[in-house]
């Protein structure tokens, strides 16, 4: 018997057995063979999107990289004062346009800004927001929202404005830049209150945004709001303080270090300490009953106190609390109020063995 | 005092349109531009290539920040006299001190106005060169 007739005999009875898909009588078997065909055709059909996709994919990055390559020369060109026409804005190409429209009005400023913004009408990027603005889609509304807000169309503003209600986070920062960039004056009075109320508003990112608003605005609004709010929300809005002119922050600090009851709200207003004029409020502060409060106010002396402060500083490092001794004696480690031999010799001369330990401590720390 | 014979400005900056932009505006004033998105090309650059009339750092780079970039340059013999100009974003207060122990020569505050900046890496190239 040769091979090919031999494979032909065994075939038979195989296919006789039901080991085909057409001649399946055992349901099982029949099953089996359908699941397969189903999974077979699911793979082969994910198989064939995922390679669309990526075709899109690669097309529409293909497509960017066109846009980019024909709209960078001219927009650099007319940034520096130059006035080449501009090409064509098909409506496929409005987010890479916009988008870097967006990305440049971020880093520039003074008159490249406003050439930009001459450009913007030229191309009807207000336009183009608006239509963003009405889409659902986050990535839209935020594109349209820093659109909207470097046009700096007055009339926008109210439109603006609502997205500061929207419950995410990053569309409202995105509504706040935009309103102070349309209207630096007004904007404070909008966000100040809903920063306050808005447990889930990073504060450091919002601070960043009022910079740039009017800052006698945002620091009237600011007091106002302080008077009224928690302790807690007092303590969340502390990193305002740093947009504010010095002596504006100063100003609320020591109103604070000196009305506020609450230990946490104390310690962050001592933290925020960076002026030798709050020294008098800081000094009393070191005997204050909440050893959190003492070791914040030995912190602060530490970065703006001199070498009158040097003995309430010895005095700290025989507090009862670990943290209040180590933060007085990295203060007087810091060659602010002496050098190391000297230190040294003031801790020693305490008689508290806890002091002189701490401060070899502190010493041992910065040596290192 | 040497520095780089040729006209040209290493710009190390991860944002790619103000890095395009700077390069346009460098090229257009008649330099050649090395453009550089991370720091640690940058620091490769500095190890291996020519010393440049000026290096434009932003402060906040990939991998390696600005500050870590400008200590390698002055590190090197070959860089230690480029000018370095730091673009920040951030506190100009905190940075200049920080630069200042490494050896930055000069600041530009983000956002930045184009003219200025062109003007003071200029200004900066052609006192290196003159002293």
């Amino acid at each position: 018997m040769t091979p090919t007739s031999r494979a032909l005999a065994t075939a038979v009875p195989v296919a006789q057995a039901g080991f085909g898909w057409a001649n399946a009588r055992d349901p099982f078997i029949a099953a089996a063979w359908a699941i397969g065909l189903v999974a077979l055709t699911i793979t082969v059909g994910l198989a064939l999107q995922v390679l669309a996709m990526r075709a899109r994919s690669v097309r529409r990055e293909r497509r960017r990289d066109a846009v980019l390559a024909a709209w960078r020369p001219v927009l650099f060109e007319r940034v520096l004062g130059g006035a080449p026409p501009l090409p064509a804005v098909s409506r496929r190409d409005e987010d890479t346009v916009l988008l870097l429209w967006t990305q440049l009005q971020d880093g520039l400023r003074g008159d490249a800004r406003e050439r930009l913004n001459a450009v913007g009408a030229e191309i009807d990027a207000h336009a183009m927001a608006r239509r963003r603005l009405a889409r659902d889609a986050a990535l839209d509304r935020l594109l349209g929202l820093r659109t909207l807000g470097y046009l700096g169309c007055v009339a926008d503003y109210p439109d603006v404005a609502l997205h500061l209600d929207d419950a995410r986070p990053y569309l409202c920062l995105a509504a706040a830049r935009a309103l102070v960039h349309i209207d630096p004056a007004r904007a404070p009075g909008d966000v100040l209150p809903r920063l306050a109320a808005r447990g889930d508003w990073p504060v450091p990112l919002f601070a960043t945004v009022l910079g740039e608003a009017d800052a006698r605005e945002v620091a009237s609004r600011f007091r106002a709001l302080h008077a009224t709010v928690t302790s807690e929300q007092r303590v969340r809005l502390l990193p305002l303080l740093s947009v504010l002119d010095a002596a504006i922050g100063d100003e609320i600090l020591r109103e604070l270090l000196a009305n506020a009851d609450a230990p946490d709200v104390l310690g962050a207003a001592l933290r925020c300490v960076r002026s030798a004029g709050l020294l008098g409020d800081v000094r009393r502060l070191c005997a204050h009953p909440a050893w959190a409060v003492r070791t914040q106010a030995a912190a602060a002396l530490g970065r703006v106190g001199g070498p009158a402060e040097r003995d309430v500083l010895l005095g700290l490092l025989t507090d009862s609390q670990w943290w209040v001794r180590y933060r007085a004696a990295k203060a007087l480690a810091s060659g602010r109020f002496g050098g190391r031999e000297e230190v040294t010799a003031l801790a020693s001369g305490l008689g508290d063995r806890f002091a002189r330990d701490i401060v070899e401590h502190a010493l041992a720390e910065d040596a290192a | 005092m040497r520095v780089g014979a040729r006209s040209s400005i290493v710009i190390v900056e991860d944002d790619e349109n103000i890095g395009e932009l700077l390069g346009f505006m460098f090229r257009r004033d008649g330099f050649d531009t090395v453009m550089l998105r991370d720091g640690r090309s940058a620091e490769e650059y500095v190890a291996a290539g020519e010393p440049a009339a000026a290096v434009l750092l932003d402060v906040m780079l990939p991998y390696r920040d600005g500050f870590a970039v400008a200590a390698a340059i002055r590190a090197d013999p070959r860089w230690r006299d480029v000018p370095i100009v730091m673009l920040t974003g951030r506190s100009l207060a905190a940075d200049v001190e920080r630069g200042r122990a490494i050896g930055v020569t000069d600041y530009v505050l983000k956002p930045f106005r184009p003219p200025a900046l062109l003007g003071r890496v200029k200004s900066l190239i052609e006192l290196a060169r003159a002293g």
